[in-house]
């Protein structure tokens, strides 16, 4: 509760929701390299929908500007995600 | 952070087959009322929210443990006994569960899940006996420095090192500004007028040598060759140096002596020989470059003659030099099969941050490595890898700076690899283009973990005198301790003099090292090179990048680490040295009956094909290549 509102849960747009758990399933112990053909082609495979080099920087920039994931260098960490902050499905 | 249930099932409820259907749910239902109980979690009574956040901390692998769907029989099967189930709803539960299942195994993260970390079992480590070294009458330095020249030789010495820097164009250029052109426009008439007179009576048209400026590397050996053979003159024969020149070297009274010196004192073989020559050479092309006529100072005797003897003295010692060449390579062939048995050997012994030492008595002990090891080692492991992976030379790998000369890309088949690209190489002036090369992708794995886990070790370990002592495993109370026990010592009655000497040795390097941190702050803030010191002996050369050190420091680390792998493996030591790489590399590939290949091979390692056949002829002898074809030679490709 901040200034008496009701704090309100973040939506997160689907790609990048699917991004967020696919880069913490293909994490190591430190992050994972994001292959974006590789995902791209993952997310055809599995979503049977197509997916744009535009809608996937937008989804890594969604997930970037909620502080969800940390990019060091090549590497992406997954953050942990806050159920209180975002919806999951 | 672990791979969750929760996100496995989040995603797989997103999938094509899935989405539209009750299937997430009946697996969400299936897992909370059957399995996870099995499994020892209390997830019946959860709400939906809780059972959610307990699956984002159960991690998928932990299905792995346990046989899901006869937990999942046995759990239904109470139920039903109890009464509180009907059967008819088992189908659509362990329907869906089995598809959950089945699709976690066609996912790439699930199956190929990184493996438990397994620190390795090690025997104790054998270090091979390190090859004599050469030995010398006398001191192993002769050479004069530029300091011991006189003013003249010493500005004769640098005019000689601009003069092979240039080039001619810049040298023609560079004459014809020192013609000085009068300014005033009627003086400059009559001027040119002269001139034009002047060529007309003298009927020809001069000429003057072209040649290239050479690389700055070959320039310095054959400044300090000039610099060797007056230290000759002056420390060994006893000559003032105020009586001597660089010229000298082009009198064959001088060099023929200095020459058998060299191989029969200094323990040089026939190429040093060729090295006096080719200076010499060198420096009569220098001295009579505005007195030649022609394009290439075919009309300076001096030269034809040196030329000449430089031939004679290769056809003279040719069958010398090919014993030698055997001899060398004795001490140091292995075949690329067994470069790349070392580098998986290396990997085993060297790389993990922890290992059980194996005893003689079979016991085994655990041991932790310092950060300062970790990074030690990984730089040699890696380093080594490039080298037999991709053969290039050692300059290039000094010369690999992130995000600079080395990229990681994707390439045209959307795969990750490392892309080096260095625009100052040795064949830049023959080349004129960048060196511009892909790094084979059984590199890519290593370089990324090296550059995102291991060398922050070393990065960040100047930032704080915490992470300082940390790297290099010591603390400030360790110092403290040591300085009282060698007090101490020093105080006693009967004082162990070896003790006191060792143990003041180790103070003054932890001291040392101690203030050293803030030098190696800003190195290390200023380093953005792949492989650097780590200043183990010259503190201050933390993170400096190998390219600033002489280049002995990397062939010394890579040689004595070939040399040990080796005597380990295959029970006797190969001191192979990273330019070794290069010629194993060309033997191989002509030994797999690749040599259709060998004009792209010699495009990667940045050599003519030339130079690579005469690479792999160093090592590779006919029944090699024999052997290769023996027994299938009859068939069709």
């Amino acid at each position: 509760m901040i200034g008496g509102m009701s704090s309100r849960k973040i939506r997160l747009n689907q790609e990048a929701l699917i991004l967020y758990d696919w880069l913490c399933l293909n994490s190591g112990l430190n992050g994972t390299l994001l292959n974006s053909r590789a995902f791209i082609k993952w997310f055809q495979n599995e979503m049977g929908e197509s997916l744009s080099d535009e809608q996937l920087s937008e989804a890594v920039e969604e997930l970037k500007s909620h502080r969800l994931i940390n990019i060091i260098g090549w590497q992406i960490e997954p953050q942990p995600f806050d159920q209180q902050k975002f919806y999951v499905d | 952070m672990i791979k969750s249930l929760s996100q496995a099932i989040s995603i797989w409820a997103k999938t094509k087959n899935i989405r539209d259907t009750r299937k997430a749910n009946l697996v969400k239902i299936a897992l909370k009322l059957y399995v996870l109980p099995k499994m020892g979690y209390h997830s019946e009574t959860l709400s939906p929210g809780e059972f959610l956040n307990l699956c984002s901390q159960i991690s998928c692998f932990e299905l792995n443990s346990v046989d899901i769907l006869s937990d999942f029989d046995q759990s239904f099967l109470e139920r039903i006994n109890s009464g509180s189930i009907s059967i008819a709803t088992k189908r659509n539960y362990r329907s869906a569960l089995g598809q959950f299942l089945n699709w976690l195994k066609t996912q790439p993260w699930y199956t190929q899940a990184e493996r438990p970390i397994e620190i390795p079992e090690l025997p104790r480590r054998v270090y091979a006996d390190k090859l004599l070294s050469r030995t010398y009458d006398g001191k192993r330095l002769y050479g004069l420095s530029v300091q011991n020249l006189t003013p003249e030789i010493a500005q004769d010495l640098e005019q000689y090192v601009k003069f092979w820097r240039k080039g001619s164009s810049a040298l023609i250029l560079s004459l014809s500004k020192n013609n000085k052109i009068p300014h005033d426009p009627s003086e400059r008439k009559a001027w040119r007028i002269e001139k034009v007179q002047e060529e007309v009576q003298d009927g020809t048209y001069p000429l003057s040598p072209i040649f290239r400026g050479v690389e700055e590397a070959t320039i310095q050996q054959r400044k300090n060759q000039i610099l060797r053979f007056l230290g000759w003159c002056v420390n060994i024969e006893g000559y003032e140096i105020q009586d001597l020149s660089i010229h000298l070297l082009t009198s064959q009274s001088l060099y023929r002596p200095y020459i058998e010196w060299l191989e029969q004192n200094r323990d040089c073989g026939p190429s040093a020989g060729i090295k006096v020559l080719n200076t010499a050479m060198s420096v009569v092309k220098y001295s009579s470059f505005e007195e030649s006529r022609t394009t290439d100072w075919s009309d300076i005797p001096l030269l034809e003659f040196l030329l000449q003897q430089k031939n004679n003295h290769n056809r003279n010692n040719k069958s010398k030099l090919i014993e030698l060449q055997q001899k060398k390579w004795e001490q140091k062939e292995i075949s690329h099969e067994e470069a790349r048995e070392i580098v998986e050997y290396l990997y085993r012994t060297l790389c993990s941050p922890q290992y059980f030492l194996i005893k003689e008595d079979g016991s085994k002990r655990l041991f932790s490595r310092d950060p300062s090891t970790i990074v030690e080692n990984w730089q040699i492991y890696l380093m080594i890898k490039i080298l037999v992976y991709a053969p290039v030379r050692q300059e290039e790998l000094r010369k690999l700076r992130i995000d600079d000369t080395l990229k990681l890309i994707e390439d045209s088949e959307g795969r990750l690899r490392y892309a080096v690209r260095i625009k100052e190489h040795k064949n830049l002036l023959k080349t004129e283009r960048p060196r511009y090369y892909p790094l084979p992708g059984i590199l890519t794995d290593d370089i990324t973990t090296f550059i995102n886990k291991i060398r922050p070790l070393a990065i960040n370990a100047s930032k704080t005198k915490e992470n300082w002592l940390k790297f290099w495993n010591f603390t400030e109370r360790a110092i403290s301790n040591l300085d009282t026990r060698l007090q101490e010592a020093k105080n006693s009655d009967s004082p162990d003099l070896k003790y006191i000497h060792s143990a003041g040795l180790r103070l003054r390097a932890m001291k040392n090292r101690l203030e050293a941190q803030e030098v190696a702050k800003i190195n290390a803030e200023n380093c953005n090179h792949l492989f650097f010191a780590l200043g183990r002996s010259v503190h201050e050369n933390f993170c400096i990048p190998f390219e600033d050190i002489h280049y002995g420091t990397v062939t010394g680390k890579i040689s004595k680490a070939v040399g040990n792998a080796t005597f380990t493996l295959f029970g006797q030591p190969k001191f192979l040295n990273p330019h070794g790489f290069r010629h194993i590399g060309s033997k191989h590939l002509r030994k797999i009956g690749k040599s259709s290949q060998k004009d792209k091979f010699s495009l990667f390692v940045g050599h003519g094909i030339e130079i690579d056949d005469a690479y792999a002829n160093q090592i590779i002898n006919e029944y090699d290549l024999i052997e290769g074809i023996i027994d299938d030679w009859w068939h069709e490709q």
